[in-house]
C-alpha cells in the first residue's frame, strides 16, 4: 500500500517534469514584469501552442543567476546579456550562433559577433552623453554647449571666476562601471580603435588614455566627483550645470524635474579628436543547450520587430533600441517634446559610439580602469602616477584572467576523483583474512557515498583554495598562497573575523548561563517540571529557517518587541532592530541563545540528576545551602559537561549562517557579516571560489583547533 | 527558613521567565498564522485572533511552488530516513566485523567528517556536483543527507554490544548472514534505529544550506528554501511568511508531542545538533 503511494508520487513528478515540452523560457532584466507579460502574450497569439515563460531578474543578481543556471545546465532558452558579459559566456561556449540575417540592419552588432558568426543580438542600447543646463550657462554668458575639452575647460574656468563655490561638471567616481565608460569616451575621441580586439596593459599606458587622464587632472578643480546616481540628482535639482550621464537620465528628469530645460550633446572630444560615446547595451542570445533554438530565434526576431520595439519604448520611454527609427509617439507637451529631443540626440550619438573590445578578460579590467579616475579626482594623483598605478593592478589581473595559462578544471577534478576511487578500492582490497574481507562488502555502498559527499569535498577544498577558479568557463589557474595573502590583507575578512568573535564571545556565555539556570531551576520545581522541560526543549528542534523567520517577525519595526521595550521605558533602536548595526547583532545573539539553551539544558539536567540523593541529604544535614552547595557538590559534577557544551557551542557559533542570511543578510552595513556569510558571499555572489575556499580552510582550521582535544578523546573511546 | 524560601521563589521566577522566553515565540507564530490578514505585523497583530481562520495557510500553499516544496521536503526526508537506516546499519554492522587498518581508517575519517563544518565544503561539493550533473536535481539534494556520519556512529555503538555468542547460536541454527542481520541484529539495535530516525528526520526536514545552494529552480526547492525565499522577497507579505513558518514547524511540533521522551534521549545520544 505504502509503495503504491510512493510510486504515484514519483509518477506525478515525472508528469510535471515533462508537461512543459513546448515552453520557451526567457530571462530578462530590462522590461518590467507587466510589459514583458504583455509582449509574451502577443507572441503567443501569433504562435499558438507555444508558452513563453518570462522571468524578470533584478540587475543586482542577474549575472549571478545566469552563471549558476548555466553551471547547473538549467539555463533558459533566451537570455538577456549586458554587452560586457557576452565575451565570458562566449568563451565558455554557452551561446548558440545565429544566422547573419538575424542581425541585419541593427546598430552595434560588433560586440555580439564571435569568430563563428553572430551569437548575441543587440536589443536595447545605451550610451553616455554630456547633459547641459543651458539656462545656467547663459546666466554666466556662455551661449553654447562645449564641443571640445579645451572649450569645456575654458567654460569651467569662466564659471569658476563668476561663482567660485559652484562646480561646473559632474564626473562619475567610486563606481566600477561609470568612471571607465566616461574616461574611455574621452580617450576614444582620439582613437576609436584604441584597444582593437583585446585589451592589453600597453594600450592603457598609451597616449590616448594618458591624454584623457590629463584632462581629468585639469578639470579636477571645477569638477564634482560622486557616484552616478548622486550626480544625476545634482543635475536634476540644478546644482551643477553639466553632467556626463547615460540614456536613462531623460526619463528620470521627466519624472523628477519636469520643468528643467536641458540639452544633450556628445561628450566633448580631446584636442584633435572627434566626439565619441561609450556604447553598451542589452543583447539577446539563444543558449547553446536550448532544446528550442528555432523558437528562441523567432522570439528574438519578434522582440526586434519595429512594432514590438515601439510598444516597449511607449511603455518604458527611457529605452533606446538597436533598430533605427523607433521613436516615442507624438507628444506635443513641453515634457514630451524635451524627452523626444533627448532621445533623438542620444540615438545619433549611438551611431558613432564605440563599444569596448570583446575580450573575456574585460571584466577584470573594469575596476583598474575606473581607479584611474578615482586616483585623479578623489586622491589628486598626477595623471601619469594614476595611470601607472592602474596598469600595475591591471597587468596581474589580466594575466590571471588569461585563459592561455589556465587548465581545464575537469582535469583537476579528475585527479580528485581518481584519488577517491583509489581510496575506495584500497579499503575494499586491503589485505586481511578472507572471511573479514567478505564482511567489508556491506560497507561499500555507504563508503562510496561517504567519499563522494564528505571526504572528497573535504580534500578538494584545500586544492581550490590555492587556485583562481572561473565557474563559467570551468577554467582553473594555480595561484599558490595568493588567496590566503589577499585574505590576510583584506579588511572585509578581518571585519568578518571580528564580527564572528563578537558573536561567539557574547552568545556562548549567555547561552551557557541560561542553560545552567534552566537545568538548576527545573530541579527545584515540584509540579510542572515535565511541562517546563518540554517547553524549553522545543525551540532547539525547530528548523533554523523557522526560528530565524519568527525572530525577524518579532523584531520588525513597531512590532511586539518594540512595544514591550517601549513599555519598559527603554529607547527603541533606530531605524529598527534589524537595521541598526548593534541592535541587529543583539537580535542574532538572542536568537542563538533561544535556539540552543534548551538543548544544553538537557545535558546539565542529566549531570545534575546523576548526583545521588544521599549525598545531597548529607550535605543538607551539614547545613550547606545555596552557593556553598553549588561550589562543593554540583560544580565538580557539572564541570566536564560545561566544558563539553562550551566546545560544542563555540564550534556551532563559528559556523552560524542560515539565521544571518534570513534575518539580516549580513547587514546592516556588514555589522553581522560572519565568516561563513563572507564565504557564501565570495562563493555564490561574486563566484570567487578560490577566495571562498581559502575562507573555508581558515574556518576548518579554527574548528579543528577548538575540537581537537574532543576528537582525540572520542577517537580513543570508540576504538 | 525564609532565606531558603526566598531562594526557591527566585528559582521559580527564573524558571517561569525561561519557559516564557522559550515558548512564547512559538505560540505567537501559531496564533498569528490563524489571523486572516496581517500585512503589516504591528504589535496588536500578535494577540490571539478573535476569529481564527486558515486563510493564510491556504494562501501560502497556493503561492507558486510552495505546495511543491512541501511535497519535495516530505519526499527527501523519507528517502534520507530510509538511506540512513539501510546504508548506515549495513555500514555499522560491517564496521563491527573489521580490525586493523580498514577499521581505524574508516573510524578516523568518520570522526573527521563529523568535526568538519559542512559550510567549509559547500564550494567543492558544488563543483563536484556540477561535474556529475547533480546540480538542481533530486539526487543532488538527497545524497548529502543520505549518509550522515553521526548515525553510523550511533548504530555502531549499539551493535558492538551484541554478544558474538548470540550470533554464533543463530548461525548454528542455519541462519544466513543476511537473515541474521535482519532478524537478530536490527531488532536488537531498535533503540539506536529510533534515534537515527529522529535525528535524520530533524536534520533533513530542517536542512537549509545545501538544498539552498544546490538548487536553482522552484521544481527542486525544499520547504525551508521556499520559506527563506518568501521571507527575503523585497515586499515581505508577513501573513504568508508566518503561515509558511508555522507549516514548516508543524511536523516537528507534532513529532515532538508524540515522541518527546525518545527525542530528548536521542538528542544527547546523537551528540551533535544538526
Amino acid at each position: 500500500m505504502r509503495y503504491r503511494y510512493l510510486a504515484s508520487y514519483l509518477l506525478a513528478i515525472t508528469v510535471a517534469l515533462s508537461a512543459h515540452a513546448s515552453e520557451l523560457r526567457v530571462w530578462q532584466m530590462t522590461l518590467r514584469p507587466r510589459t514583458a507579460a504583455a509582449i509574451a502574450a502577443q507572441y503567443e497569439i501569433r504562435h499558438p501552442g507555444v508558452h513563453v515563460a518570462v522571468e524578470t531578474l533584478s540587475w543586482d543578481d542577474a549575472l549571478q543567476k545566469l552563471v549558476l543556471a548555466i553551471a547547473s545546465h538549467h539555463e533558459p532558452d533566451v537570455l538577456e546579456l549586458g554587452s560586457t558579459w557576452i565575451p565570458q559566456f562566449r568563451a565558455a561556449g554557452s551561446l548558440a550562433v545565429v544566422p547573419d540575417s538575424d542581425v541585419a540592419g541593427l546598430l552595434l552588432t560588433q560586440p555580439g559577433r564571435s569568430p563563428r558568426g553572430p551569437d548575441a543580438v543587440p536589443w536595447i542600447l545605451g550610451t553616455r552623453a554630456l547633459f547641459v543646463n543651458p539656462a545656467m550657462l547663459r546666466a554666466a554668458g556662455i551661449n553654447r554647449a562645449p564641443r571640445g575639452t579645451d572649450e569645456l575647460l575654458r567654460d569651467c574656468l569662466h564659471l569658476h571666476t563668476i561663482a567660485p563655490s559652484m562646480r561646473c561638471i559632474g564626473l562619475a567616481a567610486s563606481d566600477t562601471y561609470a568612471p571607465w565608460q566616461q574616461l574611455l569616451s574621452f580617450a576614444w575621441s582620439r582613437n576609436p580603435n584604441l584597444f582593437g580586439e583585446s585589451i592589453n596593459a600597453n594600450d592603457v599606458n598609451g597616449p590616448e588614455v594618458l591624454a584623457a587622464a590629463r584632462f581629468y587632472y585639469a578639470v579636477r578643480p571645477y569638477a564634482l566627483a560622486d557616484v552616478p546616481s548622486a550626480l544625476d540628482g545634482q543635475f536634476a535639482t540644478g546644482a551643477v550645470p553639466m553632467v556626463i550621464s547615460g540614456s536613462w537620465l531623460p526619463q528620470l528628469l521627466r519624472n523628477t524635474s519636469p520643468d528643467l530645460d536641458y540639452e544633450v550633446v556628445p561628450i566633448p572630444a580631446l584636442t584633435g579628436g572627434q566626439p565619441r560615446g561609450f556604447a553598451g547595451g542589452e543583447y539577446l542570445a539563444v543558449s547553446a543547450r536550448s532544446q528550442h533554438k528555432e523558437l528562441a530565434r523567432s522570439f528574438i526576431a519578434f522582440l526586434l520587430e519595429p512594432s514590438t520595439l515601439a510598444a516597449i519604448v511607449e511603455a518604458q520611454p527611457g529605452l533606446l533600441t538597436a533598430r533605427r527609427g523607433v521613436d516615442l509617439p507624438e507628444d506635443t507637451s513641453h515634457r514630451g517634446a524635451a524627452t523626444r529631443a533627448a532621445r533623438r540626440a542620444l540615438q545619433s550619438i549611438l551611431e558613432t559610439a564605440v563599444a569596448p573590445p570583446s575580450d573575456p578578460r574585460w571584466a577584470a579590467a573594469e575596476q583598474p580602469l575606473s581607479s584611474i579616475v578615482d586616483h585623479i579626482l578623489l586622491e589628486g594623483d598626477a595623471p601619469e602616477t594614476a595611470v601607472k598605478k592602474a596598469v600595475g593592478v591591471l597587468e596581474p589581473a589580466l594575466r590571471l584572467a588569461d585563459y592561455r595559462h589556465s587548465r581545464q578544471a575537469d582535469d583537476v577534478i579528475r585527479w580528485i576523483e581518481g584519488a577517491g576511487l583509489a581510496a575506495a578500492l584500497l579499503l575494499i582490497l586491503w589485505p586481511g583474512r578472507k572471511t573479514t574481507r567478505w564482511t567489508r562488502l556491506p560497507l561499500v555502498p555507504w563508503w562510496v557515498l561517504f567519499l563522494a559527499v564528505y571526504l572528497l569535498p573535504g580534500i578538494f577544498v584545500f586544492v581550490i583554495s590555492g587556485t583562481s577558479y572561473d565557474l563559467l568557463s570551468a577554467r582553473i589557474v594555480f595561484t599558490g598562497a595568493r588567496n590566503f595573502i589577499n585574505l590576510a590583507a583584506s579588511p572585509s575578512f578581518q571585519h568578518s573575523l571580528l564580527v564572528t568573535s563578537i558573536f561567539v564571545v557574547t552568545s556562548v556565555p549567555l547561552t551557557l548561563l541560561m542553560a545552567l539556570s534552566a537545568a538548576y531551576a527545573f530541579q527545584k520545581l515540584r509540579r510542572f517540571r515535565r511541562i517546563a522541560e518540554l517547553a524549553v526543549y522545543l525551540p532547539p528542534l525547530l528548523p533554523v529557517v523557522v526560528t530565524a523567520t519568527v525572530f525577524g517577525a518579532l523584531f520588525v519595526g513597531s512590532g511586539p518587541v518594540d512595544w514591550l521595550v517601549g513599555r519598559a521605558g527603554i529607547p527603541v533602536p533606530r531605524p529598527s532592530w534589524l537595521l541598526n548595526p548593534w541592535a541587529a547583532m543583539c537580535v542574532v545573539v538572542v536568537h542563538a541563545a533561544w535556539t540552543s539553551f534548551g538543548y544544553y539544558a538537557i545535558f546539565f539536567s542529566v549531570s545534575l540528576a546523576s548526583i545521588p540523593l544521599t549525598v545531597l541529604d548529607a550535605v543538607a544535614l551539614d547545613g550547606a545551602t545555596g552557593w556553598l552547595r553549588f561550589r562543593s557538590i554540583e560544580w565538580p559534577v557539572l564541570r566536564p559537561t560545561v566544558l563539553l557544551v562550551l566546545l560544542l557551542h563555540s564550534v556551532r557559533s563559528f559556523q552560524v549562517f542560515p539565521e544571518i542570511f534570513i534575518m539580516t543578510r549580513g547587514g546592516p552595513a556588514g555589522a553581522t557579516t560572519t565568516v561563513v556569510y563572507q564565504l557564501y558571499d565570495l562563493a555564490f555572489r561574486t563566484f570567487d571560489f578560490g577566495a571562498a575556499s581559502a575562507v573555508a580552510v581558515v574556518l576548518m582550521l579554527i574548528t579543528l583547533v577548538i575540537v581537537f582535544p574532543f576528537v582525540a578523546r572520542s577517537g580513543r573511546t570508540s576504538s | 527558613m525564609t532565606e531558603s524560601r526566598k531562594i526557591s521563589r527566585f528559582w521559580s521566577v527564573a524558571a517561569a521567565a525561561l519557559i516564557v522566553f522559550a515558548i512564547a515565540p512559538v505560540l505567537i507564530v501559531f496564533s498569528v498564522s490563524l489571523r486572516p490578514q496581517t500585512p503589516m505585523l504591528l504589535a496588536r497583530d500578535f494577540l490571539p485572533p478573535a476569529r481564527p481562520s486558515l486563510v493564510s495557510y491556504r494562501d501560502v500553499l497556493s503561492e507558486p511552488g510552495f505546495l511543491r516544496a512541501t511535497l519535495n521536503s516530505a519526499f527527501v526526508t523519507l528517502l534520507c530516513i530510509g538511506g540512513n537506516i539501510g546504508l548506515g546499519s549495513l555500514a555499522a554492522w560491517a564496521l563491527t566485523r573489521q580490525r586493523g587498518i580498514p577499521f581505524r581508517a574508516t573510524m578516523f575519517t568518520l570522526v573527521f567528517a563529523i568535526a568538519l563544518p559542512q559550510q567549509a565544503t559547500v564550494v567543492p561539493l558544488f563543483l563536484l556536483f556540477q561535474r556529475w550533473s547533480l546540480l538542481d536535481t533530486f539526487t543532488g539534494i538527497v545524497l548529502p543527507g543520505l549518509i550522515m556520519p553521526v548515525n553510523v556512529l550511533v548504530l555502531f555503538q549499539g551493535m558492538r554490544r551484541i554478544p558474538q555468542s548470540l550470533l554464533n547460536a543463530a548461525m548454528l541454527d542455519g541462519a544466513s548472514a543476511a537473515y541474521c542481520f535482519r532478524r537478530v541484529v536490527l531488532p536488537l539495535v531498535a533503540p539506536s534505529v529510533g534515534v537515527v530516525t529522529i535525528n535524520t528526520f530533524m536534520a533533513s526536514w530542517s536542512a537549509f544550506l545545501l538544498p539552498f545552494l544546490l538548487t536553482t529552480t522552484a521544481e527542486h526547492r525544499t520547504l525551508p528554501v521556499a520559506l527563506a525565499l518568501l521571507k527575503t522577497q523585497d515586499d515581505v507579505r508577513w501573513s504568508l511568511v508566518i503561515a509558511g513558518a508555522a507549516l514548516t514547524a508543524l511536523p516537528v511540533v507534532l513529532l515532538f508531542a508524540l515522541a518527546h521522551r525518545k527525542i530528548v534521549s536521542g538528542l544527547t545520544a546523537g551528540g551533535i545538533k544538526g
